[in-house]
């Protein structure tokens, strides 16, 4: 099976060809460098994504500034959004605090990436 | 029963309004838009003209001669800058200057004060930098420059401090004949009165024609201006206009011109095109490329030409508009409907009907206090209490005013240099503002280069603290024209 | 008459980084003056990463990357003032700032760095046709509402321009739960990151369309859609092209614009081409003691070169006050050309005997170009030629220049793309 996929690392945007049988990459065509090789595997069997967000506190009008403190698989983004969304955190709160722990049964925390005061 | 209702609270309905509450009589003022002045009373190029371009013995002639010499002492008693800074019509070839000799002559015998053909020595003793193919202009000294939207505002409130009682979102749709007066049917309720003034812009046609026999018909007609940022406003003095022939024109307008606004900013318009829908401002591709292609040409004729050779795209910070109420009898109807007594009409207002204005408004009121025996209002205040702006105070004013009211300290529009106080203030006068619009227009928070990318929260945020509202609530223009549709991050718990 | 060694105008990631610099160069009486009832800037209102990975080698939200500024600004004990702005700036650098508690302070200043960062371009700028609806924004004012206000300003939303802040409200915009029509881009590439065309378009199917521009914007009070029309090659729209798009928002990111008022007040010479101050490699402009860094100086993409710079704008404004700097005009500078292919290189002039060994001169292509050399030319002479394997108009490049090159170079050098 082929894939196309644009390399994100650097500006040059390399268009790569995957060829793969099942879940494995045997062959990038494309690249220029070798980390268009590392993301083209990740991207092509698991894309992963790092998830910014805001969420509500329970206890202030404003909400803050979160994010996946890891990436996490690319199609439970909506998922991750939407556990984002049901947690009030009570403030006050400091910048990597921990708000949600093991979003989506991915082993990545939601942490705050500012303070709540 | 009312003794006047005035339908339409643009500078006609706003100086009718001001000149009636001079009088003991009950006035009501009903305006179907979100505020005052939403017509073409706003969106014009702000000239007040001379009045040597209509055809002698018109209305227009005559209101525009009268309204002209109304507005030093007007717009000094009602704090609305105003700046004299003359007209000039300058030409680039013998059949041009054939036009400026015609209007001289035009000038003339409407009465204009002051206005000359300038000699070539003259014309660049008055613009040095002027294009040297400029072979010669007229010069119309009594030619100025209002602040269209302040001074319709600024007449409301003082009509409004003397009693006159306005009603916004409400428009007229009908009306009953009575045995001493009318009724006035609307969106909001059913008014009598003793007389109509139909000051309704481009609706004046249908609210006649519900009346009488006697019909006639409003054409929109659409004119854009685009204006340059205040940097380019040393390179203006005066209103310079290319002699309008027919072939500039298509015979609808003055033609185009440049004019230093009041504010600091540069104008250019307008052109005009007919329209078949008689709300629908906006601007179109056509119309704007019209004025930069215009200007294009003739930038080498402008002392602005001088400074910058070509026009300036980048210096663009704007455009806007607004729809001519043009009548199908080419000039302003005005006075009492025969059919219909009691019903007076002051329609077809079309330039100069910014400078006809305030005479016609006067002219209104006397109408109505000799039909209705009015006696004098002796606690009529005149002016309106305006604040003077925080960027037109010396430095002393300035430190002195944040020492009684530290919200002058606060910066909303850094662009227009507009302070909380400022805002806070256009709130809460007379009339005050609702909407983000509204603090626009009486502050000019969200007019400079960022165009209110950087104050329109702020403003917001104090439309909310002031009024008690919340976020959501808060319009554009008033009606449904929400800035903001939903509480973020929140869709999703919603659905639970 | 406050007395201040170095003034710096803007508390954003600008001049935070010049302030903790001159501070660290020695100089003790440093100010910052910020407008914003907080430091960070538009830094404050970026939820989203992708800061610091060059600076930090971490991958931070906008939020984080100022913090740590601010976190460094209040432990070295930066005096600062929020909610005050800057009225106006002289020749003789004094100003004039006005807040509510001190009201109107007239500060004079040994050095000044200009740090006021950009304005977006707006509607009315780009002469967009059509009625005056609510819903139309700015992507950075959208940005604000959204993330610092917490209110969502659209839930059908379509996207004039592809500059990064577009990108990212399409992003973000999708993730609250509204829907992204389109983004409509003018010229044939885009003009942001090309990992967030993939990562806030591609990921989420938002179509962008090319060699495309909104003609007419429609609705009475609030948008109630917008038209699109294909351009031809002079990005003149093609009649009979156009297409309605139906939305309630339009959000605009067409370009960013220094914000260079004070400096043209005091007579500072600005470049026609990045819009900004024209500096030496000290980053001085053409007042002495006065300097300029991050975007009031040209427009950044990344906040990781922004920072960099402003260091070297504050240690030279610190030197400068130390009487370190050598005292020179523009004139007795090299000036630096923009060549085939550059546009807005910076620093327009480098001294010939400077104090840096090595001097980077940034600037951006004036189209897409795929491996090609920067060479640098003097007297018709190719002084440097670097190998690049990508250059394009969305971000921003440099080049670096060793002091010993410049030594015989003439009285300017040229820097060129070479195909």
């Amino acid at each position: 099976m082929e894939k196309e996929l644009i390399c994100i690392n650097c500006p040059m945007g390399c268009r790569l060809s995957i060829v793969m049988k099942g879940n494995n990459v045997e062959m990038v065509i494309g690249n220029v460098c070798s980390k268009g090789v590392e993301y083209a595997k990740q991207e092509a069997v698991n894309p992963i994504r790092v998830v910014t967000s805001l969420m509500r506190p329970e206890n202030r009008e404003k909400p803050f500034s979160v994010k996946t403190a890891s990436p996490i698989p690319k199609h439970l983004i909506f998922q991750c959004m939407d556990e984002i969304y049901r947690t009030h955190p009570k403030a006050p709160l400091a910048s990597g605090d921990i708000v949600i722990q093991n979003v989506c049964g991915t082993n990545v925390n939601i942490i705050a990436t500012q303070d709540v005061l | 029963m009312w003794d006047v209702i005035i339908i339409g609270a643009g500078v006609v309905g706003c100086s009718a309004a001001k000149y009636l509450s001079q009088y003991k009589l009950s006035v009501l003022v009903l305006e179907k838009g979100s505020d005052v002045c939403s017509g073409a009373s706003k969106g014009n190029s702000a000239m007040v003209h001379a009045g040597y371009d209509p055809d002698p013995g018109t209305k227009k002639a005559i209101y525009n001669i009268l309204g002209n010499a109304m507005f030093d002492e007007l717009c000094s008693e009602l704090d609305v800058p105003f700046n004299r800074s003359g007209t000039m019509i300058f030409a680039t070839s013998d059949e041009e200057m054939c036009e400026v000799n015609r209007l001289k002559e035009l000038g003339d015998r409407n009465g204009v004060s002051g206005v000359r053909v300038l000699s070539q020595q003259e014309l660049r003793e008055k613009e040095p930098n002027m294009g040297k193919d400029v072979v010669g202009a007229l010069y119309a000294p009594t030619g100025g420059i209002v602040c269209p939207y302040s001074l319709v505002i600024a007449m409301a409130e003082n009509a409004a401090i003397n009693g006159v009682e306005f009603k916004t979102f409400t428009e007229a749709v009908g009306f009953e004949r009575l045995n001493d007066g009318w009724k006035v049917l609307t969106n909001n309720g059913d008014f009598e009165t003793k007389l109509i003034f139909n000051c309704a812009g481009i609706h004046a046609d249908k609210l006649n024609n519900m009346v009488s026999e006697d019909k006639f018909h409003i054409t929109p007609r659409y004119g854009s201006h685009i204006l340059l940022d205040r940097e380019y406003i040393k390179y203006v003095d005066t209103t310079i206009c290319q002699t309008p022939t027919p072939l500039l024109t298509g015979g609808h307008t003055k033609g185009m011109g440049i004019m230093p606004s009041v504010d600091g900013t540069v104008i250019l318009g307008c052109d005009a095109e007919d329209y078949d829908d008689s709300d629908d401002v906006a601007c179109t591709t056509r119309s704007l490329k019209k004025i930069v292609d215009y200007f294009n040409k003739v930038w080498r004729y402008l002392p602005i030409g001088n400074f910058a050779d070509r026009f300036p795209m980048d210096g663009i910070i704007n455009s806007y508009g607004g729809l001519r109420a043009h009548s199908d009898r080419d000039d302003f109807i005005i006075g009492e409907v025969l059919d219909a007594p009691g019903f007076i009409n002051a329609a077809g207002i079309e330039s100069p009907g910014l400078t006809a204005g305030p005479a016609i408004g006067s002219h209104l009121a006397q109408l109505a206090v000799k039909k209705l025996y009015a006696e004098k209002n002796e606690h009529y205040k005149p002016g309106r209490n305006a604040l003077r702006p925080f960027r037109n105070m010396t430095k002393e004013e300035q430190s002195e005013a944040i020492r009684k009211n530290p919200d002058y300290g606060k910066i909303v529009c850094r662009c227009e240099l507009v302070t909380e106080a400022e805002v806070r203030d256009a709130i809460h006068r007379p009339l005050g503002a609702r909407t983000i619009n509204a603090v626009k227009m009486r502050t000019r928070a969200g007019m400079g280069r960022c165009q209110g990318g950087f104050c329109s929260s702020r403003v917001l945020q104090i439309l909310c603290e002031e009024l008690n509202l919340d976020p959501l609530e808060v319009t554009q223009s008033g009606g449904d024209s929400y800035v903001l549709l939903e509480k973020a991050c929140c869709s999703r718990c919603k659905e639970e | 008459m406050k007395n201040v060694d170095v003034l710096i105008i803007g508390g954003g990631s600008a001049g935070m980084a010049a302030a903790i610099s001159a501070r660290e160069q020695g100089i003790s009486n440093v100010l910052i003056l910020e407008r914003a009832n907080y430091l960070g800037g538009v830094l404050r209102q970026c939820i989203h990463n992708g800061f610091g990975i060059h600076k930090f080698k971490e991958d931070l939200t906008g939020i984080e990357y100022a913090q740590k500024y601010i976190d460094k600004i209040l432990e070295m004990n930066i005096p600062y003032l929020t909610n005050t702005f800057v009225l106006n700036l002289s020749k003789d650098l004094t100003i004039t700032s006005i807040n509510s508690v001190n009201g109107l302070m007239d500060i004079q200043a040994k050095a000044i760095v200009l740090a006021m960062g950009c304005r977006e371009r707006s509607r009315g700028a780009l002469l967009i046709p059509g009625t005056r609806p609510a819903g139309v924004f700015t992507a950075g004012t959208a940005q604000r509402y959204l993330n610092l206000e917490g209110y969502l300003p659209g839930k059908k939303v379509v996207i004039l321009g592809s500059g990064d802040i577009g990108l990212i409200m399409a992003r973000q915009f999708t993730l609250e739960g509204a829907k992204v029509e389109a983004v409509v881009e003018i010229m044939p590439f885009s003009s942001g990151l090309a990992r967030n065309i993939s990562q806030c378009l591609n990921d989420f199917g938002i179509p962008i369309s090319y060699n495309s521009t909104v003609v007419n914007i429609k609705g009475r009070k609030r948008v109630e859609a917008v038209t699109i029309a294909d351009v031809d090659e002079h990005r003149i729209p093609i009649s009979g092209t156009e297409r309605d798009i139906i939305c309630d928002t339009l959000l605009i990111s067409a370009g960013l614009i220094p914000e260079n008022e004070l400096s043209k007040e005091a007579g500072i010479i600005l470049s026609d081409r990045t819009k900004g101050a024209v500096v030496d490699d000290f980053l001085q402009t053409s007042i002495p003691g006065v300097f300029s860094c991050g975007n009031v100086l040209h427009v950044h993409d990344m906040v990781d070169h922004v920072s960099i710079e402003s260091e070297i704008a504050g240690k030279n404004a610190a030197l400068f006050v130390q009487g370190k700097l050598a005292a020179t005009s523009f004139h007795d500078n090299i000036s630096v050309i923009d060549g085939d292919g550059i546009m807005g290189t910076v620093p327009q002039y480098i001294h010939r005997h400077g104090n840096e060994e090595q001097i980077r001169l940034m600037f951006r292509p004036r189209k897409l170009y795929k491996n090609c050399y920067v060479c640098v030319d003097t007297g018709g002479q190719c002084i440097l030629r670097k190998k690049r394997m990508v250059l394009t108009p969305g971000e921003m490049s440099e080049i670096t220049i060793n002091q010993d090159i410049l030594a015989n170079a003439n009285d300017s050098i040229i820097i060129r793309v070479e195909v």
